[in-house]
């Protein structure tokens, strides 16, 4: 317990000093030697972030986003640039994903559609899925297209799967045996997958009342 | 007899009309007496001090005394309650990745705000096989690794995070509790 309010209040204090760093004028050079970020794109990250919450949006994965990016010590203005994509994309994920999303919804939906997947495979992942349960099915989608499958079988796929699905457990099975290989073997074995699947019809099929 | 009071009111109109005449009979009090009755009532409406527990105190302060000390319980409380659940949502979570290789992996990600000096990676001698272990709240953790201070990489098999914002794949893990 105490370790993680350790942690929250690092990652708080971190963050705040970041943003701060504005404020107060400090950083008024580009500090990218030692993994900060220059002034101007400090300002404009301030403003995004600022921007975001005024519009409901978390402003947790796009702190995240630029604390990544200051550790990789990329230069602020490539740092702003995925920062404003990022909030663009929490935004249409939630149009997506619906108002009563959660954070880390919101956050799989916008690396989702970030790799490739289109607003409305995100919708079908939510008819599947209720609020606060989708985000480890965006985030298998995310993985099977960053392996190679396409967007449409993808989600094709993960939707019959998470169907017969209501833990994860199914979904996560698939992810693992497209995970083994490469693009053209993840195909197979996602094919392969998909033939062992039992009907879905007759498993939703209702019991029989005498 | 007066006007107001019914004729026949019987025993009521009776004592009532004893009442009228008695207080119509009563001085009214001169108007310095009234001045100092008012100043002393007024004076009493400003000093709501009161004495208890033997001490005098302000029964403002009590009140507000009281009312802390009841939030703070519920406080307590409530804390005492969500925290069970809170911890019950923890899980830990082994992270290794194979890299015999380097000299010092360092475990990176949303979780330690992407300080490579926050979770430094242990290694198996025999296999070359880094690893540690962190207690993670459910969400969706993006992570990495960083091999001798310079070298991003990420576990081949474990879920990609999809974007390469940054030029390279994270990776991603959704703990659901225990």
């Amino acid at each position: 317990m105490r370790t993680r309010l350790r942690r929250a209040a690092a990652m708080i204090a971190r963050a705040t000093v970041l943003l701060a760093m504005v404020a107060a004028g400090a950083g008024a050079q580009s500090v990218r030697d030692d993994g900060r970020i220059d002034r101007e794109s400090l300002q404009l990250l301030r403003a995004i972030v600022d921007t975001a919450t005024a519009h409901g949006l978390p402003a947790q994965p796009l702190l995240d986003k630029i604390l990544e990016g200051s550790a990789r010590n990329v230069p602020g203005p490539r740092i702003v640039a995925v920062v404003r994509q990022y909030a663009a994309a929490l935004g249409e994920a939630r149009t997506a994903l619906g108002p009563s999303s959660t954070a880390p919804e919101l956050d799989a939906g916008a690396a989702a559609l970030r790799s490739g997947v289109l607003p409305a495979q995100l919708i079908r992942m939510r008819a599947v899925r209720g609020p606060g349960t989708a985000a480890t099915s965006i985030v298998i989608l995310t993985d099977l297209v960053s392996r190679g499958i396409t967007t449409e079988r993808a989600s094709d796929a993960l939707e019959r799967v998470l169907r017969l699905d209501t833990d994860d457990s199914m979904a996560l099975a698939l992810r693992n045996a497209v995970a083994q290989g490469d693009a053209q073997a993840s195909m197979k074995s996602l094919g392969k997958f998909l033939d062992d699947l039992p009907d879905s019809r007759k498993v939703r099929k209702p019991p029989e009342t005498s | 007899m007066r006007d107001d009071v019914p004729p026949d009111g019987g025993a009521d109109a009776t004592i009532a009309l004893r009442v009228q005449d008695w207080y119509a009979q009563t001085p009214a009090a001169p108007e310095q007496l009234r001045v100092r009755i008012n100043e002393a009532l007024g004076a009493v409406a400003r000093q709501p001090a009161r004495h208890a527990f033997g001490r005098r105190v302000h029964w403002s302060s009590v009140g507000a005394a009281a009312a802390a000390v009841m939030l703070v319980a519920v406080g307590v409380l409530a804390v005492r309650r969500a925290r069970p659940a809170r911890d019950a949502e923890i899980s830990e979570v082994p992270f290794a990745i194979d890299a015999p290789h380097a000299a010092r992996v360092a475990l990176v990600g949303n979780f330690n705000q992407w300080d490579a000096r926050a979770t430094p990676m242990r290694r198996t001698a025999a296999t070359g096989r880094w690893t540690a272990a962190l207690r993670l709240a459910p969400g969706r953790h993006v992570y990495a690794y960083i091999l001798d201070g310079k070298t991003w990489t990420v576990d081949s098999v474990a879920p990609r995070s999809g974007d390469k914002d940054y030029g390279s794949i994270n990776t991603v893990l959704v703990p659901t509790g225990r």
